[in-house]
């Protein structure tokens, strides 16, 4: 089976090791867990040619004022998911110089962007993230952790651009 | 703050298996952050100077409050507090307590133990009372290599008593005889070009050992003055100190301070195993460690844990700062996630994590400590990476 490394990407406090949980555990939990470092799990798919794929996915702590992600956490990534908080518009200033950090450091890389928590009201939406990202035209999904809306489609979206 | 603290606490060196340098890359990364921080600050002064539409109009010198010079400009830049860079490394292991009672204790002997010795030699300056206490936690090269570098060591008034594990007392004495007052041929200015005859301070050595697995033959040996037993505390002044086994490759002892109901715990170069096998003799002897010390670290007002890898790192899944991971399975030192368990479920008031891997480089060190203090707001606990230079009372 081929195995592919996913990494989670985004601010701290979207929702990432939530969105992994949920689509890994089925769990979610109200409780705020600053994630550290990184934790690895993993999850099969089938994909729509038929094929199986072993996820390998990378949940790294957020990014923070001055200090982002460390790049050696996301060599080797096959792609990512970019992960924004539709209530925090801070998020996607964030996961623009997320994108701008990989593709200096490592090149481009296929990823889906996702604006989590959309159970909550946003103060930004898709067409905000696509000007962002024009370059770019990733797939934009709304999603929410909490009622696994678009949480597994986001991952099957991604793991057939691999 | 009280005037004369129980126990003052200097961190010299926090740093893991070798002292380290701060690259360009890393220099250049800690003077964007200070520029940032100090530009962010000058353009909100600035604002100060601007109308309704956002024009400044404002002289040079009515901005900096007189003309161009070097007086004024440094005078300007006073009026803006940057955060120094943070240095979480630096030397090799070395801490020292000045306790209420006019007691020095240095913990570890790294390569910042040359910058300890020096403090403590102003500090003593041309006192009668000048007898140091040294407790050593293993005998690895990390923790031992300043020794021969150290001030205090080289002036015949000063009388320094080492208190460790005998392997600790060895690993000082093989090269050096300092207790012996003998250096095989072989080893003599091989690792060090010094040895006793060239430091002239007093040396004294007493073994901590468990009485129970070896009794002493004797009150002393030719490497060991004297001997205590590790089941009970040392006391020196006022403070209290229990040492206690933990899990490392090496012999290595941690230990527990207290002084006027005030506790700090060092502990460096313990693992927390993560093997699969529970029976497993090195796991249970790790389990052991461990259950000591979350005994001897409840409810502690300071904490110093090793706390080397993540567990992706240990499980080697990922490399410190690489990609190429590989297993640290019995390397001697534990997870980052482990010590937040131990110290949450210790309710340890302030938990200072180290013995920083010298390969994780300083923009990784504080982007792990900025969610370390996210993590500290959640809990109600204190939670940091350790940092050289710092100083805290207790």
């Amino acid at each position: 089976m081929v195995g592919k490394k996913i990494a989670m990407l985004g601010m701290w406090g979207v929702g990432k090791t939530s969105l992994v949980q949920q689509y890994v555990h089925s769990l979610y939990s109200e409780k705020y867990h600053a994630s550290l470092g990184v934790k690895v799990d993993k999850k099969t798919v089938q994909r729509a040619d038929g094929g199986q794929m072993m996820l390998m996915l990378w949940d790294i702590a957020g990014a923070e004022d001055h200090f982002s992600v460390p790049l050696s956490y996301v060599r080797g990534a096959a792609g990512y998911l970019l992960v924004m908080d539709g209530t925090r518009p801070e998020t996607l200033d964030a996961a623009v110089e997320l994108v701008e950090t990989v593709e200096t450091g490592i090149g481009r890389l296929p990823f889906v962007a996702v604006i989590n928590k959309s159970d909550l009201d946003w103060t930004f939406g898709e067409a905000d993230v696509r000007a962002r990202f024009s370059d770019q035209d990733p797939l934009i999904l709304p999603s929410s952790a909490r009622t696994g809306e678009n949480v597994e489609a986001a991952f099957l979206a991604l793991a057939e651009q691999l | 703050m009280p005037d004369r603290p129980n126990l003052r606490i200097h961190f010299y060196g926090v740093q893991g298996s070798g002292s380290v340098f701060p690259s360009r890359a890393e220099r250049q990364a800690a003077a964007e952050v200070s520029d940032h921080d100090l530009l962010a600050q000058v353009f909100a002064d600035l604002k100060r100077h601007a109308d309704a539409e956002g024009r400044i109009s404002a002289t040079v010198e009515e901005v900096l409050g007189g003309p161009v010079s070097r007086r004024t400009l440094l005078a300007y830049r006073r009026r803006f507090d940057v955060p120094e860079p943070r240095v979480y490394g630096g030397w090799t292991t070395c801490v020292r307590i000045e306790t209420a009672d006019g007691h020095d204790i240095v913990l570890d002997c790294g390569s910042g133990f040359r910058v300890c010795a020096k403090d403590i030699v102003a500090k003593w300056g041309n006192r009668e009372d000048r007898e140091l206490t040294i407790l050593g936690s293993h005998s690895h090269y990390d923790h031992t290599e300043g020794f021969d570098q150290a001030a205090v060591c080289f002036d015949p008034r000063n009388r320094i008593r080492i208190c460790a594990e005998r392997s600790y007392l060895k690993a000082l004495d093989q090269n050096l005889g300092i207790f012996s007052h003998h250096v095989d041929v072989n080893l003599k200015g091989v690792v060090t070009p010094l040895h006793y005859e060239l430091m002239p301070a007093q040396f004294e050595s007493l073994e901590i050992r468990d009485f129970t697995r070896k009794p002493p033959q004797g009150d002393s040996d030719s490497l060991a003055n004297g001997y205590h037993p590790i089941s009970e505390p040392l006391r020196i002044g006022a403070t209290t100190i229990q040492p206690f086994e933990v899990f490392h490759p090496a012999p290595c002892l941690a230990y527990r301070f207290e002084h006027a109901g005030k506790v700090f715990v060092f502990c460096t170069d313990h693992e927390l195993r993560r093997g699969d096998d529970p029976e497993h003799p090195l796991q249970r002897a790790s389990l052991e460690a461990e259950a000591r010390l979350r005994a001897h670290s409840m409810d502690a007002d300071l904490l110093y844990r090793d706390g080397q890898f993540f567990q992706a790192e240990y499980d080697g899944e990922i490399g410190v700062s690489s990609t190429f991971g590989v297993s640290r399975l019995d390397w001697g030192h534990s997870c980052v996630e482990d010590v937040l368990d131990m110290a949450t479920a210790c309710r340890v008031k302030h938990t200072l994590i180290g013995h920083h891997d010298p390969n994780r480089d300083w923009s990784e060190r504080n982007w792990i400590d900025e969610t370390l203090r996210r993590k500290s707001e959640q809990e109600g606990l204190k939670f940091e990476l350790a940092r050289a230079e710092t100083v805290y009372d207790l």
